[in-house]
């Protein structure tokens, strides 16, 4: 490619750079890896990459500590994430190892429904795991499922 | 950097010459008259633009770290640091301005506002010029004045910041925004939304500021193009324009076109344009970094003592010497805008000549001086000198790491009493912060003591416990 | 910043013009701050003709915050760890302003060059490569002819 091409081309893509400067896929989730390994996150809960050797970061699991005045307290809840190629244009999904019964949450496959999950639904590019984990705990201590009948502890889906 | 505001009478004169060409006026019949009602009036203008936030200055410098400011007198300071942070078209000093251009992002402009402006008002470092992205020697005159004439104040600003995305800021011009705080989160989160909204709330004010003045910029550049219009004293000749610009260098960190003279680097000579420069500052308080033995496991950051904390001078950029200063000697074929002739009334047949206003307001004197300062270094300007709170800084952090570590501390213990059952020492992975970590003798308080005494008795407890502390142990690790 | 910082652009057209040899950078066509990189193993070293792929992404703070640079190929080394992550000073304490794209991968490649056991992010290879260099230098060959292996013109 000559010189004087690759100049047009940059200028030509130099107006629409407002929507490319975001940071790739890739090193966002290096972030949020080291943020989750140096444990700088908050205490209820944790990730990290499912394969240490898994050059794409694609799955992650999750721990969630059960909020405390719920049917969740002492609980530790395990989630698996998947962050796929677009992420985090488009949200991970999320599904429930532990066994749990929260609306938001497919009572046979454990997975995590984006229609009746807020943060699933309103996705933003600047949501992290974290965000979800958190947002999925808090869901746990809403009034009206705090009080939720759950299924026996250590049992998954 | 000893310079109290009133200094600036004797040395600064601002449009010292009233429009007319330099050392006319030097001859009337009372020079002596002339000169302190000019002074009166340098003073009073010059004082105005420096004198903004003197008081939040003060507040800033505060010597006792300890004391804590409210949210509101805090977020006054940052609304009045980002408003000295607007570049104004009438604040010019030599062809440039007080306030930076915009090629790095506001957040990063966390440099002492009035010790900046006031240096570039005593031409200790160059102005924020508008750099050009291009030069090309072989410009005409015209060719030249004509890309002048077109620049912004200011660079346009991102109206997609990913942090600020979906940030309710409400009536920018209420100064109460409470209602937007969702009153159900706990006292923490509202907090957090409390500074979220805060900061766009900012960023969308200054940029309101900025286009509020480059609209003024604009306006008064057309209303001087009428025929019959009064020359407007701020506004650059063509003169003054062809002049600051047609000698130039490119910054080596921004590779963008600046005037000369620009800033140099006092231990390799090389030059860096004042939006770099302000950029370029020491480290944040970190940890020393230590070549660790890899059959070590390593040490976690809560176990570190926080008097270890350090920050080191910036280095230069170029060639890493410490302590990184500029040297900066201000032109000498121009002294317009503050401290100078009015930038309408510049000629360029009208070179500064030093030597020919000397008797009317001692310029020859200052410039004389600040370049004799340079040589004997007192008119070098250090990186630190330009963000004079960065002790402070690093005394706040050390204390809140001393702060969370007593916390750390005192929930161990707790911990250890109610589950005596937990085995923390041999089961500490590296990398891990849970407060179960502890280093060997690092902390000198009488906690440590107690608590070895604690452990000690954890130890004998555990050895008659076997292998159910194990299990508990595998678990307590997945949470930490 | 609304757009491209002039800097990004030069250094991105000098790249072009003059390339380093051993080492090749281009922009993505979708995001001029990401770079596809590809780095030649340095000759006698156990990356000797090999080639590896990076990828480089120049945050917005850039040039006074480092890139971030990450290899995409498996490699066997001290320094970078299992996820491609690299160890090295100027990518993080003594990253300088003044430095550039151009510099950062001439270091990695001398990085290659020379591996720096006593400040690793990779522990296991660090401790391997301390206890018996030779063995480490094998495996490290071994790992460039099955990752990093030049695919043949013909």
């Amino acid at each position: 490619m000559s010189n004087i091409r690759l100049r047009e081309e940059i200028c030509c893509l130099y107006v629409m750079l407002c929507y490319f400067q975001y940071s790739p896929r890739s090193f966002r989730l290096l972030e949020e890896l080291e943020k989750g390994e140096k444990g700088k996150g908050p205490e209820s809960c944790s990730y990290g990459l499912a394969d240490g050797d898994d050059i794409t970061m694609t799955n992650w699991n999750g721990t969630i500590l059960g909020p405390p005045h719920s049917n969740h307290e002492n609980r530790i809840y395990s989630v698996a994430i998947t962050c796929g190629p677009n992420y985090p244009d488009v949200p991970p999904t999320i599904k429930f190892i532990s066994k749990i019964n929260l609306p938001c949450v497919d009572d046979v496959t454990g997975e995590v429904k984006a229609s009746s999950f807020h943060t699933l639904r309103d996705w933003k590019r600047s949501f992290t795991m974290e965000n979800l984990l958190l947002d999925l705990r808090k869901e746990m201590a809403t009034p009206t499922n705090k009080k939720l009948k759950q299924p026996a502890e250590g049992t998954t889906f | 950097m000893g310079n109290v505001p009133g200094k600036l009478d004797q040395d600064n004169i601002y449009f010292n010459q009233s429009g007319r060409g330099a050392g006319t006026q030097s001859n009337n019949a009372s020079p002596e008259k002339n000169r302190i009602t000019r002074n009166r009036r340098a003073v009073s203008l010059v004082n105005s633009v420096l004198a903004t936030s003197r008081t939040s200055t003060n507040l800033s410098d505060e010597a006792n770290p300890n004391k804590r400011r409210s949210t509101r007198e805090r977020e006054a300071l940052k609304e009045e640091h980002a408003k000295g942070l607007v570049v104004k078209y009438n604040e010019t000093v030599d062809g440039g301005y007080l306030a930076p251009y915009g090629v790095y992002s506001v957040e990063k402009l966390d440099y002492d506002v009035q010790i900046v402006k006031k240096l570039i008002v005593d031409r200790k470092l160059a102005p924020f010029y508008t750099p050009l992205q291009d030069f090309d020697k072989s410009w005409t005159k015209e060719e030249v004045i004509k890309i002048i004439n077109g620049l912004p104040l200011h660079s346009t600003f991102s109206d997609c910041i990913e942090e600020f995305d979906g940030v309710p800021t409400g009536n920018l011009k209420r100064a109460n925004f409470d209602d937007l705080i969702d009153r159900s989160l706990s006292k923490k989160e509202q907090r957090r939304e409390h500074s979220k909204i805060f900061k766009a709330r900012l960023y969308k004010k200054r940029v309101l500021w900025q286009e509020g003045e480059n609209e003024l910029f604009l306006e008064k550049k057309i209303e001087s193009r009428s025929p019959n219009s009064k020359p407007n004293q701020y506004l650059p000749s063509d003169d003054l324009k062809y002049e600051v610009y047609r000698n130039g260098n490119e910054c080596p960190i921004c590779f963008l076109y600046f005037p000369e003279p620009l800033n140099y680097s006092k231990c390799c000579l090389q030059p860096i344009c004042t939006e770099c420069f302000v950029q370029i500052k020491r480290s944040e308080p970190h940890f020393p970094h230590e070549e660790i033995d890899p059959m070590q496991p390593a040490e976690s950051e809560s176990e570190k003592d926080p008097n270890l904390l350090t920050s080191e001078p910036a280095t230069c950029p170029y060639c890493a010497t410490p302590d990184f200063s500029i040297m900066y000697c201000p032109p000498k074929t121009r002294r317009t805008g503050l401290g100078g002739i009015p930038p309408i009334a510049f000629k360029s047949d009208q070179l500064y000549i030093p030597g020919e206003s000397s008797n009317s307001d001692g310029s020859d004197e200052t410039n004389l001086r600040s370049r004799s300062k340079s040589v004997e270094g007192s008119a070098i300007i250090s990186a630190d000198s330009i963000r004079p709170d960065w002790e402070n800084k690093l005394k706040k952090e050390r204390m809140r790491l001393m702060k969370r570590s007593n916390n750390a501390t005192a929930i161990h213990i707790s911990n250890r009493l109610v589950q005596p059952e937990h085995r923390s020492r041999n089961g500490s992975t590296p990398g891990s912060s849970s407060p179960t970590t502890t280093g060997a003798n690092e902390t000198t308080t009488i906690n440590e003591l107690e608590e070895q005494m604690v452990e000690e008795a954890i130890k004998l407890s555990l050895e008659d416990n076997g292998t159910s502390g194990k299990k508990k142990k595998k678990r307590s690790q997945t949470l930490s | 910043m609304a757009s491209l910082p002039k800097r990004i652009i030069k250094e991105t057209e000098r790249l072009i013009s003059d390339p380093v040899p051993g080492i090749t950078a281009e922009p993505h066509d979708d995001n001029l701050r990401y770079f596809n990189v590809t780095v030649e193993g340095p000759t006698q070293s156990p990356y000797e003709n090999g080639i590896f792929k990076l990828e480089l992404y120049l945050p917005d703070d850039y040039p006074m915050e480092a890139p971030k640079v990450r290899f995409l190929t498996k490699i066997y080394h001290p320094n970078i760890d299992r996820l491609g992550r690299i160890c090295l000073d100027v990518l993080k304490t003594n990253w300088s302003p003044a430095l550039q794209i151009r510099t950062v991968l001439l270091s990695i490649q001398a990085l290659l060059a020379s591996p720096n056991p006593n400040d690793p992010l990779a522990n296991d290879v660090a401790e391997d490569w301390i206890k018996n260099e030779e063995a480490a230098k094998a495996k490290a060959r071994e790992w460039t002819q099955l990752y990093a292996k030049k695919v043949d013109d013909n």
